[in-house]
């Protein structure tokens, strides 16, 4: 079962549009949202959890569609923007006690055992927080309700590598539930070769491709070659190119397969780094 | 239950403004009370200015509490909970509700004990002018706090300051030059049902007809808000 399915999304600004996006988030596993500022990640983000109106498109958690009034299913989804969103002045006992009120699933010992693991002082007040601590927190009342489903835009944007890899352990220990998902959107891509299943690649509001992290890591090559080489690899299946200073650099889905046809090229294992450069800055047939 | 956690989110952010607010206004209510003391008083109308003062305070706080929710982005969030747009709304008005109540009660409280400091014991005629006064009091709190509500589901806060500013300097202005009477003469109007004016009639059945437009639409544009 999919934990989310997304059909045909659409949603037009005056500079920007979202177009057709379609994705399924599968049961126990973790998407990756990768794609340059303003791509749309974070749009696609707020269609989803309905703080947007979309043009067009259904948005389906579980098999239901999710709207404003579908309370029961909003208790089973988790969401973390890149900022805590309570005021500063509030302590983490205090959210506490707020969210008790709000979610009927609200599990307190298990948000104290959060608080205690994540070493943040129950009554210090959130501005006296650092950044990754402020994150926690937000992780911490997230996961505390008995959340299925994750929603993280941007949670380890600005964090320090030590934090980052808390968080993303943090996640991995989520995902351990078979029956539990995660969505997240991230510039950082060394964190999603850590931790996604899935990648999703959005570049000027549309969607660009959902592949399998270990299809995208062994699959894809990047080749280093001259004028010659390239013009054969151009016309291969998919190809991306960009001309650097002395040589082409062409990216190619199937690189595995052909890797041996050409014996004078220089072929490496891409990154999602540099497939997403490649797909954002570079040329194709 | 969630309206109650909306609550105590809201109680919880505005604490410190409590504080500053007991800190700053009861001195000067006090010093207030002792300068303003007429040597003859001839009623607790007399010490009317102190619910004027009060009720101002729930709007002032309204405004400070939709600062803090744009500045961290609160709506956001909390429609990401179990919460819809609708109570959401809802809450606002009640929390509104509260402090309009609390601040009445409070300021009755003050009228009456600075009487009796100033050795003067109300009449019966003395608390029926109360009820009215507070009436007129707690009408024109919930007309100014319905706008502040709705308007900041369509605006930026600051934008909604202004408006708000402006709004009620023509309230007060449009009053005082239509009725050509001074600020008292407004206040033992709005309190003295006997008093009101065709004009005053005229300016509070608009205001009525806004403000309930403004409530029916505070809760469209909630649901319109793009986060």
């Amino acid at each position: 079962m999919n934990a989310l399915e997304i059909k045909n999304l659409s949603k037009k600004y005056d500079r920007f549009q979202l177009e057709n996006i379609s994705l399924e988030l599968p049961q126990g596993c973790i998407m990756g949202l990768i794609g340059e500022n303003g791509a749309g990640k974070s749009t696609i983000i707020k269609a989803i959890l309905d703080l947007i109106q979309k043009d067009s498109g259904e948005i389906l958690f579980y098999g239901q569609k999710l709207d404003d009034s579908q309370t029961d299913l909003k208790e089973q989804i988790g969401v973390v923007f890149d900022t805590i969103h309570f005021h500063e002045m509030l302590t983490p006992v205090q959210i506490g006690s707020i969210s008790q009120l709000t979610y009927q699933n609200w599990n307190e010992k298990l948000y104290q055992e959060y608080l205690e693991k994540f070493k943040l002082p129950e009554k210090s007040k959130i501005k006296d927080f650092s950044k990754g601590m402020k994150m926690k927190l937000s992780i911490a009342v997230a996961l505390s309700h008995q959340a299925k489903l994750l929603i993280l835009d941007e949670p380890t944007a600005g964090l320090d590598p030590i934090a980052r890899d808390d968080l993303l352990d943090i996640f991995l220990d989520f995902i351990q539930d078979e029956t539990h998902s995660i969505l997240i959107s991230s510039h950082i891509t060394s964190d999603l070769e850590k931790i996604a299943d899935y990648i999703t690649f959005i570049h000027e509001g549309k969607l660009l491709f959902t592949r399998s992290k270990d299809e995208l890591l062994y699959d894809y090559r990047i080749a280093k070659c001259g004028e010659a080489d390239f013009q054969k690899l151009k016309s291969e299946k998919d190809a991306v190119w960009r001309k650097m200073d002395y040589q082409y650099e062409v990216l190619l889905p199937e690189g595995n397969q052909i890797e041996s046809n050409y014996p004078d090229c220089q072929f490496d294992h891409a990154t999602i780094d540099e497939i997403m450069l490649l797909y954002v800055k570079g040329e194709r047939v | 239950m969630k309206l109650k956690g909306l609550l105590l989110n809201d109680f919880y952010t505005l604490k410190d403004q409590y504080l500053s607010y007991i800190k700053i206004l009861i001195p000067c209510m006090a010093l207030l009370g002792i300068i303003n003391a007429p040597e003859q008083i001839n009623g607790l109308s007399d010490f009317s200015y102190l619910v004027l003062l009060l009720i101002i305070l729930p709007m002032s706080l309204m405004m400070a509490l939709f600062t803090y929710e744009e500045k961290c982005d609160y709506m956001k969030y909390i429609l990401t909970t179990p919460v819809t747009r609708k109570n959401y709304i809802q809450e606002k008005y009640i929390f509104y509700l509260l402090h309009i109540g609390g601040m009445l009660l409070l300021g009755n409280f003050l009228i009456i004990v600075f009487s009796l400091i100033n050795r003067y014991t109300p009449t019966v005629q003395d608390f029926q002018w109360l009820l009215k006064f507070s009436g007129g009091e707690f009408l024109i709190s919930l007309v100014f706090g319905t706008w502040v509500i709705a308007l900041s589901m369509r605006f930026s806060i600051s934008k909604v300051r202004v408006i708000m500013i402006v709004a009620m300097g023509m309230f007060v202005g449009i009053t005082v030059s239509f009725t050509a009477s001074t600020m008292n003469a407004i206040i033992n109007q709005v309190g003295t049902a006997g008093k009101i004016s065709g004009i005053m009639i005229g300016i509070g059945a608009i205001l009525l007809i806004l403000t309930i437009w403004l409530f029916v639409m505070s809760f469209r544009w909630a649901k319109r808000k793009e986060l």
